[in-house]
């Protein structure tokens, strides 16, 4: 017996409400039962057919069974929230590879954008790091290793989109090298550069060179976001190519345009 | 979650021992809210186990070949004006395995109310 011998979706139509057995759902129950149908269908997007459509019709029945046992709303969104951790990596599990680096750029950029926005809002201001001995210097001494080891590993690949170097090398070959050093950089320069702001909060959040420098950070994430999620699910068809389609220079300049700015903007903040 | 070869995690026993408990009473297939609530009877948690959770541990014991599934027949929710349920089944496999964990166990089961008898 196995699931793959029969679909789910022979199976009558899936409601909640209506039956003869259990009153309909209240407005709150159907408020969970309807995000857990969300998010359901947000984690099983990149799966194949029949794993979907197992998956969703298995959740479905259980909402069902829920509402119909009289579980409270916030037990189906707990239920949810518990298990988000198991839904995302069973199904990374079983995407295909392109959709796995896919859901791995997107979700990693929003957890960045979403804790680098709650540290430059919400961040203490620390005396100690600003009047330590060593504190402040070792933060700053990391922070310029790590921002040296994420734009020094990010150039070849910008440089191989752009046509100016590193013709004979296939782009996917320069991403899949580079792409982890470029990483730990990314997460040296941001926790080093986290403490630095704690420094000075209320100076550098009004400083406009730091803005201009989160700003462009931010726009260099979305370039690279872009690239990894999008662009290198149809790398085979030019990996090999003289010349990158228009879409992967227009990256490749782009991202150079915006690490210069960062490194620009990293060294200027000081003196406005 | 690294583990030995063959080796169960706790909630994977736990599953299999609700399930053999089931089957006692005189339940041989099982849909995933009735296995939840029955660990959740066994273990006198708050909440059930979480959907994720649940299903990604189901799979992996049907992997496994603890347990094996199957839709049920169309015609049954139709006529109950429901969804169709997945039902589970332990498996040989499932049994043994349940007893050779609690055999090497120095610890008692985490579910009290079951016998394995």
């Amino acid at each position: 017996m196995s699931a793959s011998e029969s679909s789910p979706r022979n199976g009558s139509r899936l409601r909640l409400a209506g039956t003869a057995s259990t009153s309909p759902p209240s407005g709150r129950a159907n408020g969970a039962v309807n995000f857990a149908r969300w998010w359901t269908r947000v984690y099983t997007a990149g799966l194949p057919d029949d794993l979907r459509a197992a998956r969703r019709a298995e959740v479905e029945s259980d909402l069902w069974e829920s509402v119909s046992d009289g579980a409270p709303s916030r037990h189906i969104l707990a239920r949810l929230a518990l298990g988000i951790a198991d839904d995302l990596t069973w199904s990374l599990t079983f995407m295909d590879t392109s959709t796995r680096a896919t859901a791995k750029w997107s979700v990693g950029s929003l957890l960045v954008f979403v804790l680098a926005w709650m540290w430059l809002t919400l961040a203490p201001e620390s005396p100690a790091v600003r009047e330590s001995q060593w504190a402040f210097p070792a933060a700053l001494v990391f922070h310029v290793l790590g921002l040296v080891l994420l734009v020094g590993m990010r150039l070849p690949l910008d440089l191989k989109l752009t046509g100016w170097a590193f013709r004979g090398v296939p782009a996917s070959q320069i991403a899949s090298r580079t792409a982890p050093w470029a990483l730990v950089g990314a997460v040296v320069a941001v926790v080093s550069g986290m403490v630095l702001y704690t420094a000075d909060t209320a100076r550098l959040a009004s400083n406009p060179v730091f803005q201009l420098k989160i700003a462009a950070l931010a726009a260099a994430l979305v370039n690279a976001w872009f690239f990894h999620a999008v662009l290198s699910r149809r790398i085979a068809d030019w990996d090999d190519a003289a010349a990158p389609p228009a879409l992967a220079q227009a990256s490749g300049y782009v991202s150079l345009l915006l690490w210069i700015a960062v490194v620009a903007g990293g060294r200027l903040v000081a003196f406005y | 979650m690294r583990r030995k070869t063959g080796s169960l995690v706790p909630l994977e026993l736990a599953i299999c021992t609700a399930a053999l408990a089931l089957r006692e009473r005189g339940v041989d297939q099982f849909h995933g809210y009735l296995i939840a609530k029955e660990l959740k009877d066994a273990s006198d948690a708050k909440l059930l186990t979480a959907y994720g959770t649940l299903y990604r541990a189901l799979g992996r014991l049907e992997q496994m070949g603890l347990m094996t599934s199957a839709w049920e027949d169309p015609q049954i929710p139709a006529d109950a004006n429901r969804p169709r349920r997945r039902l589970y089944a332990i498996t040989q496999d499932g049994q043994t395995a349940v007893a050779n964990a609690r055999e090497t166990s120095t610890a008692p089961l985490a579910t009290p109310r079951v016998s394995l008898t």
